[in-house]
This record gives C-alpha cells, structure tokens and sequence, in this order.
C-alpha cells in the first residue's frame, strides 16, 4: 500500500510542482517586479509559472503582491476561496508578510500581513523583492510541494481553518458577534 | 494689473496673504469670476486641500491658469459644511468625496457624495487631527 | 431598453492594478461608469504626520513606484524652499537627469502594457527589455530597481560616474524607439484601435482636471517644466497632439522620450564639463520653519503638487499629494458614455493611471 502510495505521490507532485500557474494579483509595487519577473530579462518559463491566469478557478498559486487594505481585504479571501485545490500562497513583499512600512499604528488602513488572513506557504520580504527573489520563492514552494502526500494534505488543510468572514465591505473575525 | 489686484477690485472683503487669498463666504462667487473671466480664465482647478486647525478646517482651491500660466490660491475656513464647486469645476467630485471621506465635511450641492477611499462601514475620518483607529471589528488586524 | 450592470476589477489583468470599474450596459455600449477607488489607499497624507521628515523620505517613492524620482524631489523641493537651502547646479543637473531617465523608463512601460491590452504581447517583451537597461543603471547608482531614495533635502545622495553607460543606454533607446515605431505607429490594427477613440476635446480635458501628457495631446500647451528653474537652461520642445483620441496621446508620449534622450545629452554635456560635486549640507532637523510651500514638478502622468504645511515641529503639520492620475481615473466617468465594451480597455489604458498614485 504505502509503495503505491508514495509512487502516486510522486508524480502527482513531479506534475504539481513543475506547472505552478499564478494568479494575477498585482495590488502595487511588487506587481511590477512580477511582471518584470515574467518579461524578457528575467523569464519566469524557466521555472514552469509563465502561464498567468486572470481566473482564480485556473490557477494554483496566489501570489499577493503588494500592499492589502482593509477594503481589498474581502477581495483577497474570496479570490482564495474561489481557487481550486491543491492551492498554495506566496507572500510576496514587506507589506504582505507583515505590513513593512506601514505596519504602524499611523496607518490605519492597512493590514499587517496577509497571514492575518489566509494561510502563506512561503514569505518572501524586502520592499520590493527582486525577480530572482520570486525565482527563489518559487524554487522553494517546488521543494515543499515535493514533500507532500495525499495522505497528509486533508490534516493539513484542517489545520488551516480561516477564521474571518465579510460583513458590510471589511473583514470580521466569525465569532465576532459572541465576542462583542 | 495682476490677478490679486482684480480680485481685490471686484471683492474687496478677502484677506490677501503671501500665497493666497482669503476669503469668509464667498468662494463660489470668487472661483465663477476666476474662471468666467477673459482675461484671467483660470481654467484647471488642480485639486482641494484640507488642513484641519482643530477648531476649523481650511479649505485651499490651488488654480491654475493654462492661457496666462499663472497660479493663485483661494483659501476659506469652514466648520461642518461648505459650498460644492462641482457646477463649475466638474474634476472638484473626486476632491470632495475624498474630504468628505476623510475629513467629514458635507459639501452643499454635491448630491453623489460618498466615501471615496475607506469602505462605506468605516467608523470616523482618518485624516482629522483627533482620529483614533478603535474599530473593535478589527481586533484581528492587531 | 435592457440595462445590464457590469462590475470590472478590481481583481482585473487590465486595470494595473486595483481599480474596480462599475458599468451600466445597454449590449455592447456604455451608458455610465463609476469609479471605485481607495483599494490602495495605504494613508500616506496620515503618515507623514507622525514621521519625521527623514523617516517620510524613503516612502515618497512609494506613492508612485514608476516615477519615484519625481516625487522625491517634489518633497525635497518642498523641504528646502521651507528651510531656504541652496541646491548646487551640479546637483539640480544631476536631478534632471535622473529624472528625464525615470520619465522614459515610465512611458516605456505604459508603452508594453497598453499595447498588451489592445492584444499585442510582443511589444512588452521589446520594451522591458530597453526598460530594463535603465533600470540597471538605477541599481548601478542607488542600488534599489525601484525605491530609490537617492535624492537628500540638499542635493543626492552620492555622486555619479558612468556617464558613458547613460550615454550608450540612451543611444540604444533612441534606436529602438524607431524599431517600435515600425512596428507600431502605421499598425493598421492598431490604428484602427486607437483612431478617433476615446476622443476628449479641449474644454472637457481642462474641466475635469487633467494634465501632463494627456492634456498636451487633446492640443493644449501646458508643461510646468516651463516654469521650473532647474529646467531653465535646458533646451527641448514640447509635444503636442491635435486629435486628443487614443492615438495622438500615443504619438505624444512616444515624442516625449525622444525629447528626455535630447535632454539627457545636454545634462550629460554639461556634467562632464563641471564635475563640481559637494555633499549635501546637514540640515539640523529640530529646527524647520513655519510656513506652507506648494512644490510642483511635471510627472509622466501629469501635474505633481506636494502641499506641506509646517508650524515648526519635526513631522510636517500636514501633507497633500496631487497627482495626475487621480485626475485622469475620474474623467472615466464623463467620457466612456456610448462606448463600445472593447474600446474601454483602449481608452482606460491610454489615460496612462497608475493606482498607487489614484489611492495614495
């Protein structure tokens, strides 16, 4: 059974990890690195994620580039939601992984780091990274998903319940109203 | 005769300054000379800035004149409401929904105002001096 | 009549961004279109109001990311007419060059994409790639691609040598703007595209607020380098359009670069000739002075104002950007009235917005 098992596992993840298809989701400043990453100098088809889908039903990796407001923020859950399994999430810039610049107090729109809000794979800081740091997150992101199995992805997924739902155009905790 | 010398002329209440021009309640009237004038016709009116001084908030209208190529500032202070110039400059929507959003003041005339930057449920005017973010919805973002 | 509602972005591959478009359709035409901003909006005016002048200087670049040297100096600008600090020459030509370089490597960009939103991929693959020199050279100089943070309240930050890789960037640049030109400009696609669409006369242009770019090509000379000093002794011309349709605000910007390129050179000239450079002076940062200053400079996407309003403490009183953009998002609303569903994509991404700059 587990050499089946790890056999199936092997070329499902050969399969995963060599045609990772983004999602366009350029908010800001790291968007335009992201298209540099896909333009001529740095050609992100070396690594198999050249094919960007403007549908979030067609893509397997978010990568969330650039700052997220409070009112982007119910955008961002329900593009999550609306991806197919297996989906995996690369935060990509400061301001993603958890606020950067405008993690203090005097800013008061913006959300201190998308894992606030979904589940992030792999970070990738600086403001804003360059192409090869994508390539790297990239690589990274090939490596863990050579370490999965479909016998270990339904404990994970359960491990990663969101907690937040959309109420009047921001997002709440779902037991907002017990608390409060 | 330059431009402050013929507002002056025609509006003898305002206060002139070293880089504007004051006025109490006469904006309307002011900014509908500037640009209906010939000689003058200030034409772009580049945007709406609010300073809010706590116990008042001043509205500068910073105008622009592409036929001269000269600038002026008009100035007035208001509290609580002030007069839409959007009959006049159709571009002052955006200036006013955006100080309507983040200042809380009503603009008389403008019917379509409405937030503009925070979502319709925000809670208080970010850019006042006495803003506080307590938003108890937002515990999570902490 | 059978209105359908629309809803575009601001999720979208074509509006750069964030920006979310709500449009009433009868078929295929538009019969209104609504706005939405504020998706970035990231609160910039509030922050400079608890950060001081030096902590607000590195996130200047990022109220437009395509054009951050512009904003640096409008801000720069701002702090030294507020303390009377003199920039030498040296550093003011150094600035415009910088400058104009950023200014092509922004219409270089909008070049790609726009033509990726009409449906035409190779053209971006051919401009990242000049757009990617310039870049290097950034990198070279200030050791960001994008944030630069170069210019200090004085002058730059350090002084700069290569001047023969500008001069073989911009040489190679004028040479493929003719490639693009080619392959573009008589484009019977393309023309067809962007002839007599999304026209905006001369009166509608100046009523609802545009500048820049878009206003010189509805024909209108308005270009504030006119009136800035550190462009005083430099001679170029300014471009103008008649038509004011998609076409002619392409022709415009294609001109502009060749323009920055003539530009350059002179800077370049007169550098090599003066190499004068001096650090810039420390400023004492708990002593600023009162006052309010308006600082204007000529971004690619329009008129920049940087409001800064002063009473004497270390963090501005208050600070207010006026961008171009802003200006050009909310003319969508007025003149994509009739229009075909496909020409919206044209006319949007003609208008060159950048939703950083719209939000703020």
């Amino acid at each position: 059974m587990n050499i089946i098992v790890s056999t199936i596992d092997t070329v499902l993840n050969w399969g995963r990890a060599n045609s990772i298809w983004p999602l366009t989701f350029a908010t800001s400043c790291c968007g335009i690195e992201m298209m540099c990453a896909s333009a001529s100098n740095f050609d992100i088809a070396r690594f198999g994620s050249e094919v960007f889908r403007p549908s979030p039903r067609q893509a397997d990796l978010l990568i969330c580039a650039g700052t997220i407001t409070h009112k982007m923020a119910p955008v961002l859950l329900r593009l999550y939601e609306q991806m197919p399994e297996p989906k995996y999430v690369i935060a990509m810039g400061a301001c993603t992984c958890g606020g950067g610049m405008f993690s203090g107090k005097d800013a008061y729109s913006v959300v201190n780091g998308i894992d606030k809000i979904i589940p992030v794979d792999i970070y990738l800081p600086m403001c804003p990274p360059r192409p090869e740091g994508l390539f790297d997150a990239i690589l990274k992101l090939q490596k863990e998903i050579n370490k999965e199995s479909i016998l270990t992805r339904k404990e994970f997924l359960d491990s990663h319940k969101l907690s937040l739902k959309e109420e009047n155009g921001i997002l709440v905790r779902k037991d907002y109203d017990e608390l409060y | 005769m330059n431009c402050i010398d013929m507002i002056k002329m025609n509006f003898p209440d305002v206060k002139v300054y070293s880089d504007k021009v004051e006025t109490d309640n006469q904006i309307y009237e002011i900014l509908e000379y500037l640009k209906k004038t010939y000689e003058l016709s200030f034409d772009i009116l580049l945007t709406v800035i609010a300073v809010d001084y706590t116990d008042y908030i001043e509205l500068i209208y910073p105008l622009l004149s592409t036929y001269m190529n000269e600038r002026v500032n008009i100035s007035t202070k208001v509290r609580e409401e002030a007069v839409s110039v959007t009959s006049l400059y159709p571009s002052a929507y955006f200036d006013e929904c955006e100080i309507y959003d983040l200042f809380g003041i009503c603009f008389v005339g403008n019917k379509k105002l409405k937030r503009l930057f925070m979502p319709s449920s925000w809670i208080g005017h970010p850019l006042r001096k006495n803003y506080e973010l307590k938003d108890t919805r937002l515990s999570w973002n902490e | 009549m059978n209105k359908m509602t629309l809803n575009l972005g601001p999720q979208h591959p074509s509006t750069h961004g964030v920006l979310r478009l709500i449009l009433e359709l009868d078929g295929e035409r538009a019969i209104s279109c609504e706005p939405d901003i504020g998706y970035l909006h990231r609160g910039m005016e509030k922050i400079a109001e608890s950060r001081s002048y030096i902590q607000y200087l590195p996130m200047v670049d990022r109220v437009d990311y395509l054009c951050g040297f512009f904003y640096s100096y409008a801000f720069c600008n701002a702090v030294e007419h507020l303390n009377h600090i003199e920039v030498p020459k040296y550093a003011n030509y150094i600035r415009v060059m910088m400058m104009e370089l950023n200014r092509i490597a922004s219409h270089l960009l909008w070049l790609g994409t726009y033509l990726l939103d009409l449906g035409a991929i190779s053209p971006m693959f051919y401009t990242f790639r000049e757009r990617e020199s310039i870049l290097d050279y950034f990198e070279k100089i200030t050791g960001q691609r994008m944030m630069y943070n170069y210019f200090v309240f004085g002058g730059v930050r350090h002084n700069i040598l290569y001047f023969e890789d500008v001069l073989n960037i911009v040489n190679n640049i004028l040479f493929k703007i003719n490639e693009y030109e080619n392959l573009i400009t008589d484009n019977p696609i393309f023309l067809s595209r962007t002839r007599n669409i999304g026209v905006i006369s001369k009166s509608k242009a100046l009523d609802w607020g545009l500048t820049g770019p878009n206003l010189r090509a509805s024909g209108i000379l308005n270009d504030y380098r006119m009136n800035m000093e550190i462009y005083d002794d430099i001679e170029y011309d300014i471009i103008l359009g008649n038509d004011g349709d998609c076409y002619s605000r392409y022709i415009v910007r294609i001109y502009e670069m060749r323009e920055s390129v003539c530009i350059i050179k002179q800077c370049i000239d007169w550098l090599k000739s003066n190499n004068t450079f001096s650090e810039p002076v420390k400023i004492s940062l708990n002593e600023f002075q009162k006052g309010e200053i308006y600082s204007f400079v000529e971004a690619p996407r329009g008129l920049t104002l940087c409001y800064l309003n002063s009473v004497g403490e270390s963090t501005p009183y208050r600070l207010k950007w006026r961008t171009g953009s802003f200006y050009s998002t909310q003319i969508l609303r007025d003149i994509l009235r009739g229009v075909s569903l496909p020409d919206i994509m044209a006319i949007y991404g003609s208008l060159d917005v950048v939703l950083p700059e719209v939000d703020r």
